[in-house]
C-alpha cells in the first residue's frame, strides 16, 4: 500500500514535470519566432535610416558630379523597392542592389579630391559605413535567428508543434557575389 | 536511529526533494532560452529582451579596488553578509548585500562598450572568493573590512559582551579580463551613476574612494622627493607653486591610471555604453528576471545546465518519493 502511493508521488511528478516539459517547448518555440521577427524590425530600422539618407548623398554628390541619365533614377527605384518589398527576399535583393550603388558613388570621393574634401559628404560617408556595418552584424544575427528557428521547427518534438503554430521556415537574408561587386558608375566630374 | 530523527529525515529529504524539482524546471528554461538565443555584438545590438553577448570585462578609471579579504586586484567585489539562525536547524541567512560599484563594464570585438548593473546579475557559477566567518562581538576581520561594514550600517560596530552572533561574509571579485557569456534584458543607460537597485537590502560603494585614495598617495609620495620637486619646478624658486602641483597630480593621476590599465578618458564609460544590462519586468512562474552571467561559454553552460536539470528532474521526485516513504513506515509503526 505504502510503497503504491509512494510510487503514485512520484509518476504524478513525472506527469507534471512532462507537461512543463510541453508547455515550455511550446513557448520557446513562440519565443524563437519572436526572436526572428525582432531581428528583422531591427535589420528594418537600419534600412530606414540608410534610406532616409541617400537623398542627401546624392544631392551632394551632384554639385561635383554629372550622373549619367537615369542613373539616380535607378537608385531611388532601388531605394523604394526596399521599402516597399513585401518579403524578406524582395527587401534583401533591393537592399543589396542599393549597397552596390551607394558603394559605388562613396567611391567617387576616391577619384575626386573637392568632393572628398566636401565636410557634408565626409560626414554622410562616416554615417552610411556605420551603418552598412551595423547592418552587416544585424544581417549575421537575423541569419543565425533564423537558423535556430528553422532547425527547431524540423527537429522533434518542435516539429509537432510547428504545425500547430503554424511556423514555416524563413528566408535567410543572402547576399551573392554579383551583388557584392561595386556596379560600373558612368558618370562625368565636373569642371 | 531513533524514530524523532527518521522523522526530520524523511521531512528534510522531502523538502530538498521538492527543491530540486523545482530548481531543475527552472534550469530546463533557462537551458532552453541559452539554446535559442543568438550571439550579438555589443555594437549592433538592440534594446530589449534576449540580449546574448560573449564579452570581456574592462576597469573604468574608478575601478581601481583590491579585494578586502582576498587583496586580489580587481574592478569590483560582492559582499554577502550573512547571518547564521540559532534553533534547531541552523543556517546561513543573507542579511546584505554590498557592492563595491553599481556596475562592471564590458567589451567584445565590436570594441564597443555595454555596463552590466550588478546587483541585477545571477552568476551561474563561482567568482574568484574567499569566506570569513567572524562573531559580532569578537571582530576577527582585518581592519579595511571592519570599516566598511560599520561606514555602510552592516554591522552595529559596537560590541556587545551579552550577546553574540555569527555572521559570513562571502567575498567575490571581478577581475579585468575576465571573460563573460551574458544573457539578460538590455535598457538604457541611467544618466546619472545612482544606483537605481529596488532591494533595500544592497549598499553600493562610493566608486572614486579608491582611487583617489592611491593617486593621493602616490601624488604625497612624489611631492616629498626633492628630486622630483626639482624636475617640476619651472620657475627655480625650489618650491612647488600650485600650477607645478597641477601638472604633477596630473601626471600622478595617468601613472596609476595605466599602472592597474584603467581608462583614462575623463568620460566615465558609463556614458559611452550602448545598453545597460538589468533585471527585466517579470519572469513568470518558472522565469529568469535577473541577467545570467557565467564565465563558460554558451555551449558548455547550456551542456552543464540539462545535466543539472536532468538530474534533478529525476532525483528531486525521487528523494520526495523516498522521504514519503520514510514517512509513511513511521506513521505504520
Amino acid at each position: 500500500m505504502g510503497l503504491s502511493i509512494v510510487l503514485l508521488i512520484f509518476g504524478m511528478f513525472m506527469v507534471g514535470g512532462a507537461i512543463f516539459f510541453v508547455i515550455n517547448i511550446y513557448n520557446s518555440l513562440l519565443a524563437v519566432k519572436e526572436n526572428v521577427n525582432k531581428a528583422w524590425a531591427n535589420i528594418d530600422v537600419i534600412l530606414k535610416q540608410r534610406y532616409d539618407e541617400i537623398p542627401q548623398l546624392i544631392k551632394i554628390c551632384e554639385q561635383y558630379v554629372q550622373f549619367e541619365q537615369g542613373m539616380v533614377q535607378k537608385i531611388m527605384n532601388a531605394r523604394e523597392k526596399m521599402v516597399q518589398g513585401k518579403t524578406v527576399k524582395e527587401k534583401a535583393d533591393a537592399s543589396n542592389a542599393l549597397t552596390a550603388q551607394v558603394g559605388g558613388i562613396m567611391a567617387l570621393g576616391e577619384s575626386n579630391p573637392e568632393l572628398k574634401s566636401n565636410t557634408n559628404f565626409m560626414q554622410i560617408q562616416t554615417r552610411l559605413s556605420s551603418l552598412e556595418e551595423n547592418l552587416a552584424d544585424r544581417r549575421e544575427l537575423y541569419n543565425d535567428t533564423v537558423n535556430t528557428l528553422n532547425t527547431r521547427i524540423q527537429q522533434i518534438p518542435g516539429v509537432f508543434f510547428a504545425g500547430i503554430l503554424g511556423m514555416e521556415r524563413r528566408q535567410m537574408f543572402e547576399v551573392s557575389e554579383a551583388e557584392r561587386a561595386l556596379p560600373n558608375l558612368d558618370i562625368k566630374f565636373k569642371r | 536511529m531513533s524514530r524523532n530523527r527518521e522523522g526530520d529525515i524523511a521531512f528534510y529529504l522531502m523538502g530538498i526533494g521538492l527543491y530540486v524539482f523545482w530548481t531543475s524546471l527552472k534550469k530546463i528554461k533557462l537551458h532552453r532560452r541559452i539554446k535559442d538565443t543568438s550571439t550579438s555584438k555589443i555594437a549592433s545590438a538592440a534594446l530589449g529582451d534576449s540580449v546574448e553577448i560573449h564579452a570581456e570585462v574592462i576597469r573604468d578609471k574608478d575601478q581601481v579596488f583590491q579585494s578586502p579579504l582576498s587583496g586580489k586586484d580587481c574592478v569590483a567585489f560582492i559582499w554577502n553578509l550573512e547571518r547564521r539562525t540559532g534553533g534547531k536547524n541552523p543556517r546561513w541567512v543573507l542579511e546584505k548585500r554590498y557592492f563595491s560599484t553599481p556596475y562592471v563594464f564590458v567589451t567584445d570585438e565590436s570594441k564597443a562598450l555595454a555596463a552590466l548593473d550588478l546587483s541585477s546579475c545571477a552568476f551561474q557559477e563561482d567568482l574568484y572568493g574567499m569566506t570569513k566567518v567572524f562573531n559580532d562581538n569578537s571582530y576577527e576581520l582585518p581592519e579595511a573590512v571592519l570599516k566598511i561594514l560599520t561606514q555602510n550600517k552592516m554591522v552595529s560596530g559596537k560590541k556587545s559582551f551579552l550577546f553574540s552572533e555569527k555572521y559570513r561574509l562571502v567575498e567575490k571579485s571581478i577581475c579585468p579580463g575576465d571573460s563573460f557569456y551574458i544573457l539578460g534584458t538590455a535598457g538604457l543607460t541611467p544618466a546619472s551613476e545612482k544606483p537605481h537597485s529596488s532591494e533595500s537590502s544592497s549598499v553600493f560603494g562610493k566608486r572614486k574612494s579608491n582611487v583617489v585614495t592611491l593617486i593621493n598617495s602616490a601624488f604625497n609620495n612624489r611631492k616629498s622627493d626633492p628630486e622630483m620637486i626639482q624636475m617640476y619646478d619651472r620657475n627655480g624658486n625650489m618650491t612647488l607653486d600650485p600650477e607645478e602641483a597641477e601638472v604633477m597630480y596630473s601626471d600622478v593621476k595617468k601613472s596609476v591610471l595605466k599602472r592597474y590599465g584603467a581608462s583614462e578618458n575623463p568620460e566615465n564609460y558609463l556614458q559611452s555604453c550602448k545598453f545597460l544590462f538589468v533585471k527585466s519586468k517579470g519572469g513568470g512562474l518558472f522565469g529568469h528576471d535577473e541577467v545570467c552571467v557565467s564565465s563558460k561559454t554558451q555551449s558548455q553552460l547550456a551542456n552543464s545546465l540539462a545535466f543539472s536539470s536532468l538530474l534533478g528532474f529525476f532525483g528531486g521526485p525521487a528523494m520526495f518519493a523516498l522521504g514519503l516513504w520514510m514517512f509513511m513506515n513511521r506513521i505504520n509503526q
